[in-house]
């Protein structure tokens, strides 16, 4: 097969508009109804043409493609933030059929991939490049370019979903996450984080309008100076109040991790923030049940379609 | 080597550029009231600077949850709540190795994590064992 022992996992990609099955002929998929055609280009099933709002992404996970992985990190700091972000532990997955909806270079994939389940990732952005080169070699992984709100999917698919820190980066945070509902099983589930309406969060928000409209790379050379310029020097009374103003990250996870967060904490287009009660309202207006905060980040929630 | 240059050289232009960009920019946020800055907490750290460090001994605590338990230390410095703290744990004279911690961690894991918060520090000994029954000094200095 042209997609090696991807088989099951490319049969369930269908016409994002009409839903009918794909046919896989070369480098395209071709919808069995209308004949729209979907390439697939460096292995990577193509269902939008560009990525639109999102090219921030595109450039921070092709420049920090392995930096979160913990396969390549050798720890286990994304699997630590999984479990308490999702409360999803190896034997609720293993075997899953698993959506990572903003699939990034894939932190949280490289998890799930590693406890056994079956993960479609998709992603508008081309950081779809950086997770394809790091899960080539896994057959329980399929990268996809999709955007959430024209998934290619027929509904009720996954038994989990999985979206942490991506639906705050869409046009409409609410409106993202009830469009990946319909695509879970009865009796599965729902796990996501966003931005809370809280500390540095709020104070990011008043610069998105303004940082955001900075060129990536420019940019980027900035936190490549900036952020290790400023951790040089915790007890400086110029860089504590700066960082009042402008926070950047210092997550003890590592120089390269802090200069990704920083970027990716102030160049995406939007930056939704949310309260607990707010999400937990989108969880009860989807009609899902077993609504819970599973760890310690309150807008992290997840439930259950009965 | 040419190259180089002009790539040094470029990205150069792109920090001032971008620095003087985001000073205009958080001068304007400031001034507008959008990002808000507390003067008492500017006091602090300017005080901060002049006094000599802080450093007491932990005398008294309250175990908080799981292997956290939090001491006061009567005195208002900076700590992680309103800027950086500096303030470094011992036990029996040992630095303890993980500061500025997240408080579910120090619940959660302890072995030593600590973390500076408001007037208190929420810690937890490097063995996760109970600090009142350990029978170890537990004492603060600023850095």
């Amino acid at each position: 097969m042209a997609h090696n022992g991807r088989g099951f996992l490319y049969s369930v990609l269908v016409c994002p508009r009409c839903k009918s099955p794909l046919t896989h002929t070369g480098e395209v998929l071709s919808c069995s109804k209308d004949g729209r055609r979907f390439p697939i280009l460096r292995g990577i099933p193509r269902f939008v043409e560009s990525d639109e709002y999102v090219d921030s992404f595109s450039f921070e996970w092709n420049t920090h493609k392995t930096t979160q992985l913990d396969t390549y990190r050798n720890d286990g700091s994304s699997e630590d933030i999984f479990r308490k972000k999702t409360g999803f532990k190896p034997e609720d997955l293993n075997g899953k059929l698993v959506l990572d909806a903003g699939i990034g270079a894939g932190r949280f994939t490289d998890v799930m991939a590693r406890w056994g389940a079956k993960v479609i990732g998709i992603d508008l952005s081309y950081a779809v490049e950086a997770a394809q080169e790091n899960f080539r070699h896994l057959d329980n992984v399929l990268v996809a370019q999709a955007d959430i709100s024209d998934l290619p999917f027929k509904t009720e698919t996954f038994d989990a979903i999985v979206s942490i820190g991506v639906l705050h980066h869409t046009p409409d945070t609410k409106k993202y996450f009830h469009s990946l509902v319909p695509y879970l099983r009865h009796g599965g589930t729902v796990a996501i984080w966003v931005y809370p309406a809280e500390g540095d969060f709020i104070t990011r928000k008043q610069w998105i309008p303004y940082t955001s409209r900075i060129p990536d790379r420019m940019f980027y050379e900035w936190c490549r100076w900036f952020v290790p310029y400023a951790q040089k020097r915790p007890n400086s009374l110029f860089f504590q109040s700066i960082y009042r103003i402008f926070p950047f990250s210092n997550q003890g996870l590592g120089l390269e991790n802090d200069i990704l967060d920083t970027f990716d904490g102030y160049s995406p287009r939007f930056h939704g923030i949310h309260t607990p009660e707010e999400v937990e309202g989108w969880f009860r207006e989807a009609g899902l049940v077993d609504i819970r905060i599973p760890g310690p980040w309150n807008t992290s929630m997840r439930g259950i379609r009965p | 080597m040419l190259r180089s240059m002009v790539g040094a050289a470029n990205r150069l232009v792109s920090i001032a550029a971008v620095s003087v960009y985001l000073a205009m920019v958080g001068c304007l946020l400031v001034l507008a009231g959008r990002i808000r800055l507390s003067p008492r907490g500017f006091a602090r750290r300017v005080l901060a600077l002049l006094r000599p460090p802080f450093k007491a001994d932990l005398i008294e605590w309250t175990h908080e949850r799981g292997h956290c338990y939090v001491a006061p230390l009567g005195k208002a410095l900076i700590s992680d709540s309103n800027g950086r703290s500096r303030l470094k744990l011992f036990e029996d004279g040992r630095e303890l190795p993980y500061p500025h911690s997240n408080h579910d961690d120090i619940r959660e894991h302890g072995a030593g994590r600590y973390s500076h918060w408001g007037d208190a520090v929420f810690f937890s000994a490097s063995d996760n064992s109970d600090p009142a029954k350990n029978g170890r000094r537990y004492s603060v200095r600023e850095i």
